[in-house]
Parts: C-alpha cells; structure tokens; sequence
C-alpha cells in the first residue's frame, strides 16, 4: 500500500458532494490534493447503494450510522434479504434522490467540468401525483397532454397555453403573488395543484418572481434532452455523481482513501497546522500537514459537531410487490419514474407533508 | 424554402465558406477529368466504354465506383454521375461478379450520407431505389430483409427533429413516397402505418402528410372507427390550435364520417367543447387563423346536423369572421351567397 503524503495543499475530509467537488477543482487547477473519508464507500449522504452494497454496509456497521441529518440503521436493510442475489445489482437505494434540471446549475456544472465522461444518464420518464385520491400522470409537454385522459379538452388548451405564454409576457403591476398569476391565465383547481406539485415544486405562498424563476428552470429544462422530459437522472444512482467528482480529482493528481477517519486537528492561529488520520486496521495515526483543510460535517471531528434538529430528511423505502397505485393513497404525492431498462422498476417518492420533505425510494415489480 | 431563418455570417466565416467551397471545387475537377479522360495506363473505364459495355464486356468497375463516389457527394443531383454507376453495379449484378452484394451495400450507404445532407434530391432517392431492387435481383432473401430495414429508416427519418424545428422531415414528401413504394414490395401492414402516423401526430408541429396518410388508411365505415377518431383530433386542436392541419382533419372528418345516432351525440359535444374554446381564444391577442379554423369546423358541424335555425346561425358566424379576418372576406361572402 502506497504511503500518504505528508504535506499537501489541501485536505478534503469527506466524499460527499460538496467536497467531491471541490477536490476535483483543487486538483485541476494544480494543488495537491488528499482526499478522505471514515465510511467504505464513496458520497456520503449522497451515496447509493445495490442490495449487496447495502447488506454488506450492514454487516460492517455495528450501529447506527449518522450520515449528517441521516439516520441509518442496520435493521432497515433486514428485508431485503427477500431478494434473490441475481436481483442484487438491478436496484439502487439512493440516500439522495434529487433529480437533476436539464438546465439546471448542476447539469451545467457536470457538462462544463466534463464530469460526464464517468457518467451516464436517463430522462426520468414521467411524473406523477395524487390529486383528489387519485393516482396520475402529471401532463407538461405538449405531447403528455395530448395524450392524457385525465384532463379535459378545454383543461388542455389553458395548460398548453400557460406553458407557453407564462414566461413571455410581463406580469401586469396588479398581480403580486403567483397563485393571482395562475388565475390569470384561468387554470383550474386541478391545474393548479399540477403546477405546485410537480412542476414548481412549491405549495408555498410565492410572489410572482419567485414563482416564474421556479417555473423558468422548469421550462427551459423541459424538451432539452427529451421531449417529454425536463429531469435527468444518474443511471446508476445519485452516488455517482460525487464519485465521478472523486475520481476527476484522482485523474488530476489528487489521492483518495476511504476507511481513514480524521482523529486529530492542530490549530495555531487560526491555521491548522496538522492533522492526524487514522490508518484502518492498525493503531496508527498518520500525520499530514497541509495549507488548507476542508471537512463535511459527517466526516468532522466529532468534538465539533452540532446537532442540529432544523430539517431532517427521513428516507422512506417501500419495497412493493404489487401495483404501487394500490399503496399510495391519502398523502400528495409526486413520483417520479425512471425509463429504460436499467435500472428499471426505480422510483423516487417525494412527500411533501406538513413542511417536511419526506424522500423516499420504492422498488417494485408491480409497476408499471 | 419556406420559413427557413436565414444566418447571418460574418466577413471571416463567409471567407472560410468561400475557401472549403474553392478547395471542394478543385478536387472535383480533379476527379472529374481522370473520369472523363483517364490517361494511358489507368484501369478506370471511360464513360464511353461503360456506355458501350454489355453483359459480356465489362470494363473493370470497382476503381471506377470508388472515385466517382466523392464525385456524387460533392453534388448529389447529378443524374447522369447516378446513372453511370448504376450501368456499372448492373453490369456486376447480371454477370455474378464476386463481391457484387457487397458493393451493391456500399452503394446503399453512399446514397444514404448523401440524403442525410440533401433529403430532398429527387436523383438521389431514386438511384437508392434502383439499388434496392438490384440487391433484390442478387439475392432475394437478403434484399427483402433489406427492405424490411429501409422502413425502419424512413421512419427514422420522419420523426428527426432539429431544434428549432425548422428541418424536421415530417412533410418530406420524398421519403413519405419512397416508404410507400418500398412497402409495396412487402406484406400489407396498416396496422403499423396507423400507429407511425399516431407517433408523428403526437410529437410533431407540422404533420399535414400524417394526418393525410391517416385519412387514407382508415375506413370510417368501420365500428368505433369515427369514434376514436373525432377524439384524437379533438384532443389535437384543444393541446394546440394553431396547428391547422388537425383542423383540416377535423373538417375531413365531419364531413365524411357516416351518419349514425352516435355521430349527432360526438358533433353535439364537439360543437359545445368549440363554443367554449371560441370565447377563450376570442380573448388572445394575434390568433387570427385559430379562431379561423375553429369557426370553419363549427360551420361544418352545423350543416351536418342542420338543427333550427342553423343557416342563420353560419351566416352570423360567417359575418363575424369578415370582421376578424378581414382579407379573406371574398372567401366568406361567397360562402354567405351559397345559402
């Protein structure tokens, strides 16, 4: 095993997004860069896993993991040993299940770092929502409300007539909150409910500008890749994306290693002036002195951390093996469905209940 | 054509189109001349000689195909160029020549880069024709297969899509034709024409020759037929009025779908459902030729169900259109006359 060095520019503690990120940055431009991480696995609370992955991460930990604001315990991955292990790695348990905008920023970002290179993607297909306890498509595009039955004529001609008109004109002086935009344009209730649910994904009270930028990156997203589509979806999981970042930094010099937690901080004016990593499976602590270090809160010392309790993200995982439109009922929902075959049966759930947002991951046979 | 935005290029960009162009130009002459006078000791035939070939003289012809070949990209609409090669691959074809199949292909995919760049060269699509029905004549099996494909990259032709839309070829009436022709080589499949025609209508802005090729397939006699139809044209002109070809189909429809209690029952709900889209669109600014279209096919609902009163009521809305659209107030007046 190759030693680590003992000075470098940056050290990045953690694997996550937002370290991934900015290790790669570092490493292009030139610095040095020593990324790591206490977990065996890349992404941190933007990691993903297949049902092997998932089952041996259970097997490892002894405990609950805290993942940031994430609480994963060991007995959630129990029922999943009702897989066959051939069905192991068509499924992915997502920890972070944000679909990305066709144009939006991260979109932009992967395309400008060319990123893409480790990746791949599919259009996320439809989405769906509850209106009225009923379970349906969300129509957006031209062709989805052509084809849908559960709007009416009249319905179609003022959706189609909103999308396209929306963004075009200034909203006159008179109108201050979006909801009096909406009834500009005459959409009715379902309409509406359409249009907060699933695509500006807000049930708050917005102002005019608030809501056209969210209907903005809505609509420029849609059609750019897909027709029908305004959401890309990593076609191995959201983990990738951070990995693709780690891996760029590594292609540009930089060096990765998972399984080293960071153990001791030196600060002398404020300036760190050290730090010790554990080294797995001995009592070592490797020392490293480095110009700037950056750290996720997962991945920090654990003297340092502060428990927040403002927002917390509760990961819901429906495993189904009947229709999905049987099960969901009551809450609104907006689904979003993966296309393609792999990795197919993939759907996301956001909940959108009481203020908090409850993401979910369901895998299913039964849904089609 | 028509619609087509025109770009604007800078001084240094029409340079360098201006240089590519010389260039092209040059090699062109180039090839041209070794193909019009090849010199002493070249094995490539001249035209002469392939004009004069018969089935039991033949000039070599692969090194001749192969430099022709650029000859026929750089202009595509060079019939005799397309003619010659064809004398050539026909020469190959009845006289067994080995390797003839395979070249016969290279000549599909020759024909097929050339249409990428110019869809619309009528030589072009016919040489690819006559190449077909050689690779028929050479192998039977292996044509037929072939043809069966060349209906798939039809399709994929129709339903190409650019981004501002104004190349889409799903009113090149070239490739419509060409499918046509080649399906009349192989088992009858309305199905599948229906259902390509449904795709087109359910993606594409300009879809006049989907909609057309629809009317003709369907048989309107035929039970739930009419049905299904006056609801999918119904959901086209509500998702987008603008577009006049799913008004045209509407009107095709109304006027020729057999009389039954059902068609009154469809016509009543679609005479409402446009009522009310007349008072939404009366409301927008610019939409001239919506509320045109939607006028004419109420006008057509009316005077096939002929309820009370209903020539009044087309000369009102007949009136109402003069004010709208004020230019084609001949067309309305003559209308009017009629009753």
């Amino acid at each position: 095993m190759e030693e680590l060095p003992k000075e470098v520019d940056f050290v990045v503690c953690g694997t996550g997004l937002p370290c991934s990120i900015f290790a790669a940055a570092c490493a292009r431009i030139g610095k040095s860069v020593l990324q790591i991480d206490r977990n065996a696995f890349y992404g941190s609370e933007w990691s993903n896993f297949n049902l092997k992955e998932a089952k041996n991460w259970k097997k490892s930990c002894h405990s609950s993991i805290s993942i940031s604001n994430l609480k994963f315990t060991p007995e959630c991955f129990d029922s999943l040993d009702i897989f066959p292990r051939t069905e192991q790695y068509r499924f992915n348990i997502n920890v972070d299940n944000t679909p990305l905008f066709s144009s939006g920023k991260m979109t932009e970002l992967l395309i400008q770092s060319k990123a893409t290179r480790y990746l791949s993607f599919k259009n996320v297909a439809s989405l769906k929502t509850v209106y009225e306890d009923e379970f349906m498509s969300v129509p957006a595009s031209r062709a989805d409300l052509f084809a849908s039955k559960r709007v009416s004529v009249i319905e179609k001609r003022k959706m189609m007539n909103f999308l396209s008109k929306a963004l075009q004109e200034e909203p006159s002086e008179d109108v201050k909150t979006f909801d009096q935009f909406l009834d500009r344009f005459k959409l009715t209730e379902k309409l509406k409910s359409f249009v907060k649910s699933s695509i500006i994904f807000s049930n708050d009270d917005l102002t005019v500008s608030d809501g056209l930028a969210k209907l903005r990156k809505f609509v420029t997203s849609l059609g750019k890749y897909s027709a029908a589509s305004a959401f890309l979806y990593a076609s191995y999981g959201s983990g990738e994306l951070a990995q693709a970042f780690a891996r760029m930094c590594a292609v540009f010099g930089g060096i990765t290693v998972l399984e080293y937690p960071l153990e001791e901080m030196s600060v002398q004016d404020n300036k760190v002036t050290y730090l010790k990593i554990a080294v797995p499976e001995t009592e070592e602590l490797h020392q490293v002195q480095c110009g700037h270090m950056i750290a996720e809160p997962s991945n920090y010392l654990d003297k340092y951390h502060k428990n927040t309790n403002e927002d917390f993200h509760q990961v819901v995982i429906i495993l189904a093996d009947e229709d999905l439109k049987k099960i969901i009922k009551d809450e609104k929902l907006a689904l979003a469905e993966d296309s393609g075959p792999e990795p197919d049966h993939c759907i996301i759930i956001t909940a959108i209940v009481d203020d908090h947002h409850i993401w979910g991951l369901a895998l299913g046979n039964g849904f089609d | 054509m028509h619609g087509r935005v025109k770009v604007k290029t800078s001084a240094q960009k029409a340079a360098e189109k201006e240089a590519e162009r010389a260039r092209k130009l040059a090699e062109f002459q180039k090839i041209k001349k070794k193909l019009y006078e090849p010199s002493e000791n070249s094995t490539i035939p001249t035209f002469k000689q392939l004009l004069e070939s018969t089935d039991s003289f033949i000039p070599p012809m692969s090194e001749y195909l192969s430099q022709s070949s650029t000859l026929a990209y750089y202009m595509k609409d060079w019939p005799i160029l397309w003619q010659l090669r064809l004398t050539a691959l026909q020469r190959m074809t009845s006289s067994n020549q080995e390797k003839t199949l395979e070249t016969l292909e290279n000549e599909l995919e020759l024909t097929f880069n050339c249409l990428v760049e110019s869809p619309k060269s009528y030589s072009t699509w016919a040489h690819r024709r006559n190449i077909l029905k050689l690779i028929r004549k050479c192998d039977e099996e292996k044509g037929l297969e072939i043809l069966k494909t060349e209906i798939g990259l039809t399709e994929k032709m129709l339903m190409s899509r650019t981004e501002d839309q104004v190349e889409n070829q799903g009113r090149n009436f070239h490739c419509w034709d060409h499918r046509r022709l080649v399906l009349k080589a192989l088992p009858e499949d309305v199905k599948t024409e229906i259902q390509l025609t449904t795709k087109l209508i359910q993606t594409s802005f300009s879809n006049f020759s989907a909609w057309h090729y629809r009317s003709k397939l369907l048989n309107l006699e035929e039970e739930g037929v009419v049905e299904n139809e006056m609801d999918l044209v119904l959901n086209a002109v509500f998702t987008d009025p603008s577009d006049a070809s799913s008004w045209i189909y509407h009107r095709h429809l109304i006027s020729n779908a057999p009389c039954s209690q059902d068609f009154t029952r469809i016509l009543q709900d679609h005479q409402e459902s446009l009522k009310e889209l007349l008072v939404l669109e009366k409301e927008e600014d610019n939409n001239v030729s919506t509320l045109r279209s939607i006028s004419l096919s109420l006008l057509e609902i009316n005077s096939r169900l002929k309820t009370d009163n209903w020539e009044e009521k087309s000369k009102f809305m007949l009136n109402e259109l003069i004010d709208i659209d004020p230019i084609r107030r001949g067309y309305y007046l003559s209308r009017i006359s009629k009753f």
